[in-house]
């Protein structure tokens, strides 16, 4: 039984194997560019293969933001609870707001799989968060203040 | 080594063991597997030399088990098929291939060293547990090496559309740095920091391979 093997000159993929005995010639189709995951697996259903729809660029805007917010609040929180006034009080619910609602998406993003959990978690961390963010800035307005509030749970309490 | 072991409850003890085993020399990746709480190759595992010790032998984690040590690679095959790991050139026609040879400097050559040197075995990605709960949609270390790789080849010429691949929200940045890859690769490389240099790239930095650590 002789054996041919001709890599064909459109590279990756396209190889023509011809046996000795009568086998038609069959030619792997060459890589696409197609998104499309067409391999079988021991588990039919199981392989739902990367996004279809990019959100392009958003994607990383987010990232970057997200890391900012994050090492902006290593010289926020000390700053604003050593000078307790209204601005930075504002600044300081804010960003630890906001970094912990994108944190918290980031948690059901990870943990939480399936068709509805998604959809009831997520809406669940923005009510969160929407109302953390109301608490605090209506606690800013009307009381002393978060900082103030903060020196008062290390010292009278 | 610890295949040894396995090949040899094979022939005596209980022929129906079954694993994956190819050039046990490790550098084919075939015998990739958890052993003693670590994603390693079999066939580079040390049995512990003191017998009294048992050793843990497991599949790798959180892949679907075809049968005893067997996972099913689809989908990590599948997400390596994603990323098109092999060159682009443009403006060559298919009939121009393997006229000319490519050069490259040394200094692009070595950008390339600590990755080609990948197996695929999947120890890295399935030693992840961003890829454990999102091996749909996460990459994975592996893959996201290779796709490194081929922006980094300077004879490529898709760098930007490969990059763009990568920008959504689960492709790449479901990695956390929990660094678990570079810790299991049993070829000594590193996975975590290829991801970090892919972030780099991302957001506009300029990146040179990755670092070397020493």
């Amino acid at each position: 039984m002789t054996l041919l093997l001709r890599k064909a000159s459109s590279g990756f993929g396209s190889v023509t194997l011809k046996l000795g005995h009568a086998l038609p010639p069959r030619a792997c189709t060459p890589f696409t560019q197609s998104k499309h995951l067409a391999l079988t697996s021991a588990q039919q259903g199981r392989i739902y293969g990367p996004e279809a729809d990019h959100e392009k660029q958003v994607a990383t805007r987010h990232w970057v933001n997200e890391r900012v917010v994050a090492v902006a609040l290593l010289p926020v929180i000390p700053i604003a609870l050593a000078f307790p006034n209204p601005a930075l009080d504002n600044l300081l619910i804010t960003s630890v707001v906001l970094h912990t609602h994108w944190r918290l998406s980031g948690v059901v993003g990870d943990y939480v799989h399936g068709p509805i959990m998604p959809k009831i978690c997520k809406p669940i961390v923005a009510v969160i968060s929407a109302c953390a963010l109301g608490a605090l800035l209506y606690f800013n307005y009307t009381d002393i203040g978060f900082a103030n509030a903060v020196r008062m749970i290390y010292t009278e309490l | 080594m610890i295949l040894d072991a396995l090949i040899k409850i094979k022939n005596e003890i209980d022929p129906t063991l079954t694993f994956r085993r190819s050039c046990r020399e490790g550098i084919c990746g075939s015998c990739a597997m958890n052993i003693n709480g670590g994603n390693t190759l079999a066939c580079l595992a040390k049995i512990d030399t003191n017998t009294n010790k048992t050793s843990k032998i497991y599949p790798l984690p959180h892949m679907y088990v075809v049968k005893d040590l067997v996972p099913d690679m689809n989908n990590f095959y599948a997400q390596y098929k994603h990323i098109e790991p092999y060159l682009k050139k443009k403006d060559v026609q298919e009939e121009d291939y393997g006229k000319v040879a490519y050069f490259q400097s040394p200094e692009d050559r070595v950008k390339l060293d600590g990755m080609y040197e990948c197996i695929l075995c999947a120890c890295c990605s399935t030693s992840c547990p961003s890829y454990w709960w999102n091996s749909d949609k996460y990459l994975g270390p592996a893959v996201i090496m290779q796709a490194y790789r081929w922006i980094m080849d300077s004879r490529d010429d898709f760098g930007a559309d490969r990059l763009s691949k990568m920008n959504d929200k689960w492709s790449l940045y479901k990695c956390h740095t929990i660094m678990n890859c570079t810790k299991t690769c049993p070829k000594g490389l590193n996975p975590g920091a290829a991801v970090g240099e892919m972030k780099k790239l991302l957001v506009g930095m300029t990146s040179s391979g990755i670092p070397n650590q020493g």
